[in-house]
């Protein structure tokens, strides 16, 4: 039997209904961060979440067309202190408006502990300890999301510039491990891994073949810039070669493998061209159609 | 459980370049400003001490410095050189940062609105666009009690 073929689409960005606009028939899907559905005051506001209403309506003029799929970045499951409840009400609400067929968090860290939410940002998303301590509070707040949701819930692998050393487990058995107490799957980010081993000299092969293949539920694929003898997620341009050919090779391994997203920033889209954002769609769907020819892989994961 | 202070001490050693210099000096100052374990006391300074620290201050600084530069493109431009030092006194005075653009933004216009060491071309662009941030901010808290998920609220669970 062969693989379904994963559905292709782009991360929601103020650009993307250009493209939507110009070459909608390529988009299957569309990937909304909620968090930018809103503005936050902050806790002590009497309304807290004021809501984009244009974007909301000019994303809902997409929403019949396209399926929607739901990418966080607010509620920093590492993070060491309790879930934000009220932002997680409104991530809820968003879905219940759109209709997410998934919802996916960071396994990064955004939010510091001792901050008061939501203005306890990280400034970035920061390494987190593979431990069988924060195993337990990704774990439980990935049921509580599971619950509240009612859909499949995912994990992103980061991008790292000082990974922590001497972890307990490797990132790849920590997301296996969390899929098996908790069913979370993972949105494999091709992007953040090239970056991980060119800052970090991770081996992408020996990354890839110690994942579960049946965690990964979709794939991220991005392009970066180089920042003083680092590389950087910056989402500014076309994906690089490589992650095409290790698409190529490691799509048709993952048999849950059903939507491949390019990322990528507004501030970015007239560098990479209309024109580029096709080529990447187009890119995508060869890529999708080659994994759906494919034969269903043995599972042969222990 | 010391993990909260470990995740506290990595996001504190992100946002200041000067406490990083200071425990790769003296990797024990650590365990005098929070309370942890002996292997996470190892894992900071191994990690205060890594090349990739020095990404992770500069993107910190990126970010915080997107809302500004989004919003007050003039100012920046205006500002020039002396935008490092003052939005670098900005961050030590308010150490958190806001999720909100706006907000952040706001913040730092009146930060600057109460020196006395800005340019006259400085001052004039400060005065512009300070004025439209805070013309976007009040448009938006006007539209706070709209709830644009009204109706999906009120539906039973998927």
């Amino acid at each position: 039997m062969a693989l379904a073929k994963p559905s292709v689409g782009l991360l929601y960005n103020p650009a993307v209904p250009a493209v939507l606009d110009a070459a909608g028939t390529l988009v299957d899907h569309i990937e909304v961060i909620p968090d930018r559905l809103w503005y936050d005051f902050g806790t002590g506001a009497e309304h807290r979440f004021s809501h984009a209403h244009t974007a909301i309506a000019e994303l809902g003029r997409f929403a019949g067309r396209h399926a929607m799929i739901g990418h966080g970045i607010g509620l920093s499951l590492p993070s060491a202190m309790p879930i934000d409840e009220d932002l997680l009400a409104e991530v809820a609400a968003s879905h219940r408006h759109f209709g997410y067929r998934w919802y996916s968090e960071h396994l990064s860290m955004f939010l510091a502990p001792g901050g008061s939410v939501p203005n306890a940002q990280a400034g970035m998303g920061l390494p987190v300890v593979h431990d069988a301590e924060l195993l337990e509070i990704v774990g439980r707040k990935v049921e509580l999301l599971q619950a509240t949701l009612g859909v499949p819930i995912a994990l992103e692998n980061g991008t790292i510039f000082s990974a922590v050393p001497n972890p307990e487990m490797s990132e790849p058995e920590f997301m296996n491990r969390l899929h098996e107490r908790t069913g979370c799957k993972m949105l494999l980010d091709l992007h953040n891994l090239y970056a991980n081993m060119r800052n970090l000299n991770w081996s992408p092969a020996e990354y890839l073949g110690a994942l579960d293949p049946e965690i990964v539920i979709e794939v991220h694929v991005a392009g970066g810039d180089p920042l003083r003898g680092h590389y950087t997620d910056s989402h500014s341009r076309r994906s690089p070669a490589v992650i095409w050919d290790w698409l190529e090779e490691w799509g048709p391994r993952f048999p849950n493998l059903a939507a491949i997203t390019f990322e990528y920033h507004e501030s970015y889209h007239k560098r990479i061209g209309l024109a580029g954002v096709v080529a990447e769609l187009e890119k995508m769907h060869a890529a999708a159609e080659a994994i759906s020819g494919a034969p269903q892989p043995t599972p042969a994961f222990a | 459980m010391s993990l909260d202070q470990f995740q506290r001490a990595l996001t504190d050693l992100t946002a200041s370049p000067a406490l990083c210099r200071a425990v790769r000096r003296e990797p024990a100052l650590l365990s005098q400003l929070y309370a942890l374990s002996p292997l996470e006391q190892d894992r900071l300074a191994d990690i205060a001490a890594s090349n990739g620290m020095e990404a992770n201050c500069m993107i910190y600084r990126a970010n915080r410095l997107a809302p500004v530069a989004l919003n007050c493109p003039d100012l920046c431009a205006a500002l020039g050189d002396d935008l490092n030092r003052l939005i670098s006194a900005y961050w030590y005075a308010e150490p958190t940062t806001n999720v909100h653009f706006l907000v952040e933004t706001e913040r730092f216009c009146q930060f600057l609105e109460e020196r006395d060491d800005l340019s006259p071309q400085a001052r004039k662009a400060l005065s512009r666009e300070h004025r439209k941030v805070r013309d976007r901010l009040a448009a938006t808290a006007a539209m706070a009690d709209r709830d644009a998920f009204a109706v999906a609220r009120v539906m039973p669970p998927a």
